[in-house]
């Protein structure tokens, strides 16, 4: 193909395509991203305390002691070995699809509140932080962002209206300008047979299900983090973004997680650490009913 | 909303359309190039601190396109329908240009997703072989080559048509 040939071949191209103009749609882009972060940040915190029913069953994990990265040395006990430290189990693998399913069959401590606190960092930027509060057991969210003038709270509701129709709701107030304002979205229309039981829509579970999926998951250590000794997983390509997870290597509680982005986008990565906590009334209440101080004015949505 | 992504809004509303309309030729379908925009721009919108200050964030933004697309592909959510878009000619087509074009349309549609992006982010958004490399994530000369067998593919399907390729 000759040079004449290739313009050519872009004209026809350009041509293809002409005429289709394309307007983002901003509120839900921002809206989803949004949405999908705060899954994501809850999901990964989502483990563990049910890895009791688990030991009733017979089959609770209790790992080897390898004290550093690298290895993937940990061992599964032989059952009514509960609460053992492990380093005298029988030797059986702890894969990745043994934690993932540890994992994945503990998402929901309907007894506990989460908190996870995550570092906001940018290039050039101050480090700021960030305390999202989770109740897995509606999927709800509060998040507290800032102090003084920018300070921010930021609720946000996923749920199933009568009609099976999902809705988004989302209420954030700011402290700066003492104003606040609400923003529902909802799915076109109803959802193809009942419901899901528990979270609507993108569910922890869901979410943490995708995110173990990931072909490239591996175990690459049992690192001590905050006093826990844990089994770190790394997912994702190294080239692209990479996410490595801490999760107690006992119970399966997560603990920290950590992502990392290529050293092209010279970008700090972002850490979150997670601590879970008896539920209270409270707590409960400001998780799932949005509470607007008073004086505070109602503005338009992305105002 | 905070004030820091008011510049994401600008970057979108500006990259918007030309990310629409190479997304249309890498999939063959306006609304599922619409999803896929849409989406890459959640994407976006998640890493946005850390993407507006990358050196390119347009190959940046690019190569999460492209990723998505891979995606549905691999998830067999193709909704290729050339017969679709023939339904929605330009008015100042012709017959000729209009079978012109729904050939090379589906020729490209038909290569291989690696030498089809390679096509669409030369000859469409006409990008350099570095350029384009960095967005695919590969060497420049793997680029040159992509770009060889693409071309030499296009033409190969292209033969029964009027095509000046």
């Amino acid at each position: 193909m000759n040079p004449i040939d290739e313009i050519q071949l872009s004209d026809d191209l350009h041509d293809l395509v002409a005429d289709q103009p394309f307007t983002p749609d901003l509120g839900r882009i921002e809206s989803r991203a949004r949405r999908h972060r705060r899954r994501t940040l809850a999901a990964r915190s989502l483990a563990g305390v049910t890895v009791l029913g688990v030991a009733a069953a017979g089959g609770v994990v209790a790992t080897a002691h390898t004290g550093a990265s690298g290895g993937t040395s940990a061992k599964v006990a032989s059952p009514g070995k509960a609460g053992s430290s492990g380093e005298a189990s029988p030797a059986k693998a702890e894969t990745v699809a043994y934690v993932r399913k540890q994992i994945t069959s503990a998402l929901s401590p309907a007894d506990s509140l989460i908190k996870i606190e995550e570092n906001t960092s940018a290039v050039g930027e101050s480090t700021s932080m960030f305390t999202n509060w989770l109740d897995p057991k509606t999927g709800n969210t509060v998040m507290f962002q800032g102090t003084g003038s920018s300070r921010l709270t930021y609720w946000e509701h996923d749920y199933y209206d009568a009609n099976r129709v999902l809705h988004w709701d989302q209420t954030q107030v700011n402290y700066g300008p003492r104003t606040w304002f609400t923003y529902n979205m909802h799915a076109a229309g109803p959802i193809q047979g009942t419901p899901p039981p528990g979270p609507a829509d993108e569910s922890p579970t869901t979410e943490v299900k995708q995110l173990l999926a990931d072909k490239n998951t591996r175990i690459v250590g049992h690192p001590y983090v905050d006093g826990h000794r844990t089994v770190e997983l790394a997912l994702g390509s190294p080239k692209f973004i990479l996410t490595e997870v801490w999760a107690d290597a006992q119970t399966y509680q997560m603990v920290q997680t950590e992502k990392f982005f290529p050293p092209k986008l010279k970008a700090p990565p972002i850490k979150a650490g997670y601590t879970y906590v008896a539920r209270t009334a409270a707590m409960t209440k400001l998780i799932n009913h949005p509470q607007i101080p008073a004086g505070f004015r109602q503005v338009p949505y992305g105002s | 909303m905070s004030s820091r992504f008011e510049d994401f809004r600008e970057f979108a509303r500006d990259r918007a359309s030309p990310l629409h309309r190479s997304a249309y030729l890498l999939c063959g379908d306006w609304h599922l190039a619409h999803d896929i925009v849409q989406e890459t721009l959640v994407k976006v919108y998640r890493h946005w601190p850390r993407i507006r200050r990358v050196e390119s964030p347009d190959a940046y933004v690019r190569r999460i396109m492209v990723n998505e697309v891979r995606d549905r592909w691999r998830r067999r959510e193709r909704a290729v329908s050339v017969a679709q878009f023939a339904t929605e000619p330009s008015v100042s087509d012709t017959t000729d240009d209009f079978a012109r074009r729904d050939g090379l349309l589906q020729a490209l549609l038909d290569l291989p997703l690696h030498q089809r992006a390679t096509i669409v982010l030369r000859y469409l958004e006409g990008m350099t072989q570095g350029e384009t490399a960095e967005v695919l994530g590969c060497s420049e000369g793997t680029v040159k080559s992509q770009t060889s067998r693409a071309l030499t593919n296009l033409r190969k399907f292209l033969n029964g048509t009027e095509s000046r390729l």
